[in-house]
């Protein structure tokens, strides 16, 4: 006779696992655990394989690492960094702890979605871990409200930037049936991309033209110049090279795939030359613009270039990845050709 | 044809049990068939879940659940199939640990024999 978990613990084992697995590996775990005490033992080896697995999935790796970067810089944004009152005080490095709360919080929050909703998150361990977070802060003598704010400003920069409305919708896996619509969704998410890259652009541009207005030394407004060439050029780019296109109505299944195909090769290629187009531009300006603080507060340039050469380096990663993406996407289209 | 995509070690063995078990490859089979195939090591069923997962965003296997089972505390099974896709990354992965077995049974003269040295049978 097989052995059976009494319903509290079956309840709890459910609860536990992410709802992904939880139906399959509940099963299994009946099936193989000849004794409760087999079955908690299995329980808990099984477990956090199995949540990690499904924040690979659901949150993926460099979704969570972009998170983190970005909360990161968010709560640093807050808290007033670097002449702020918090960093003044000893021992600023205990932001870690509701930092850390919200990074994991918001991975296991997409790792116990909905099943069949990859992009769900499930809403009481979000919650959960949020209060996680700013009971942490209060604990640890953050100030709370700064914390909260700096939080709630990523939380909406992720929302607009994974535009949820878009990815929301469930597409089934790529067929003659379901090709216009990847089709349609692929070049929204290009358009997308575009208008978030623009309204960026447009942040920083302002930013730079009242640094233009206030800085007396010549060479800062050069460095500022070079700047505001370097964002138009880069939105111009986007809108001219790297822009969304119409998908063709009324037109066969072959002409259709040509098209998502060649669709897709030249954004994979526009990815792949990110360092040329994206970065490149932006470097007059940042050298010019350190070298003229350098001049002016003797200050040594090259930590805070290396920063900038880290980001840039991992902006160059995260567009190959996706160029790597795409090309995965290139090939699926030529199967279905065949 | 595109390149089949890499896989690793035991990438490999988990497609070979998959392979293997046919119609009956669930967690439960699986994991069995990976221990009986690994043989000298444990293999937790929470790495072979881990495996699968991996397997199945590669696009190499495919899953799909069945209906309740009564001797599983009234929980379905989550079945797996290799793809066309997932066969062709096992030919492949088989072929290069053949040719790694020839070029050490070449250079030891008789990789058989040394195995017996090694692990005497009683």
């Amino acid at each position: 006779m097989p052995y059976s978990p009494p319903p509290w613990l079956d309840r709890l084992a459910g609860l536990l696992l992410p709802p992904a697995s939880a139906e399959h590996t509940l099963g299994d775990l009946a099936e193989t655990s000849p004794s409760q005490a087999d079955y908690l033992r299995q329980l808990a080896s099984v477990l956090p394989r199995v949540v990690w697995s499904q924040v690979r999935r659901r949150a993926t790796i460099g979704g969570t690492v972009f998170n983190a970067l970005l909360s990161l810089m968010a709560l640093l944004v807050a808290l007033g960094v670097p002449t702020g009152a918090f960093f003044a005080a000893p021992a600023p490095w205990r932001l870690v702890v509701p930092w850390a709360c919200w990074v994991a919080g918001n991975a296991l929050a997409a790792a116990y979605g909905h099943p069949r909703r990859p992009t769900h998150w499930s809403r009481p361990v979000f919650v959960g871990w949020v209060a996680a977070a700013l009971a942490s802060a209060v604990a640890l003598d953050i100030p709370v409200l700064r914390v909260a704010l700096g939080l709630g400003g990523s939380l909406v920069l992720i929302l607009a930037l994974a535009m949820p409305w878009l990815t929301a919708v469930p597409l089934g896996p790529l067929s003659t049936d379901t090709l216009a619509d990847h089709a349609r969704l692929f070049q929204r998410s290009i358009w997308w991309r575009n208008m978030r890259e623009s309204v960026a652009g447009m942040v920083v541009i302002g930013a730079n033209v009242k640094g233009l207005w206030s800085a007396a030394d010549p060479v800062a407004r050069a460095g500022h110049v070079l700047i505001i060439a370097g964002v138009l050029f880069i939105m111009g780019f986007l809108h001219l090279r790297a822009n969304s296109r119409p998908v063709p109505q009324d037109q066969g299944a072959l002409a259709l795939l040509a098209f998502h195909q060649r669709e897709l090769a030249r954004q994979r290629d526009i990815l792949r030359a990110v360092p040329y187009w994206y970065l490149l531009p932006f470097a007059p300006g940042l050298l010019v613009g350190a070298a003229s603080k350098w001049d002016a507060t003797g200050a040594n340039p090259v930590g805070a270039l290396l920063v900038v050469l880290v980001i840039f380096g991992l902006i160059w990663r995260l567009n190959a990845a996706g160029a790597d993406w795409l090309d995965r996407k290139v090939g699926e289209v030529e199967l279905l050709r065949r | 044809m595109k390149p089949a995509a890499p896989i690793g070690p035991f990438e490999q063995v988990v497609l070979t049990a998959i392979l293997a078990l046919a119609d009956n490859a669930y967690g439960v089979t699986i994991h069995a068939e990976v221990s009986r195939l690994i043989a000298q090591k444990t293999v937790s069923l929470g790495a072979v879940y881990a495996t699968l997962d991996r397997l199945e965003d590669k696009k190499l296997i495919a899953s799909w659940l069945s209906d309740p089972t009564p001797e599983r505390g009234g929980r379905s099974k989550r079945h797996y199939r290799l793809q066309s896709a997932g066969e062709r990354a096992l030919r492949e992965s088989v072929l290069a640990s053949k040719r790694v077995w020839e070029t050490v049974e070449g250079v030891w003269g008789g990789l058989v024999e040394s195995t017996r040295r090694l692990n005497p049978v009683r």
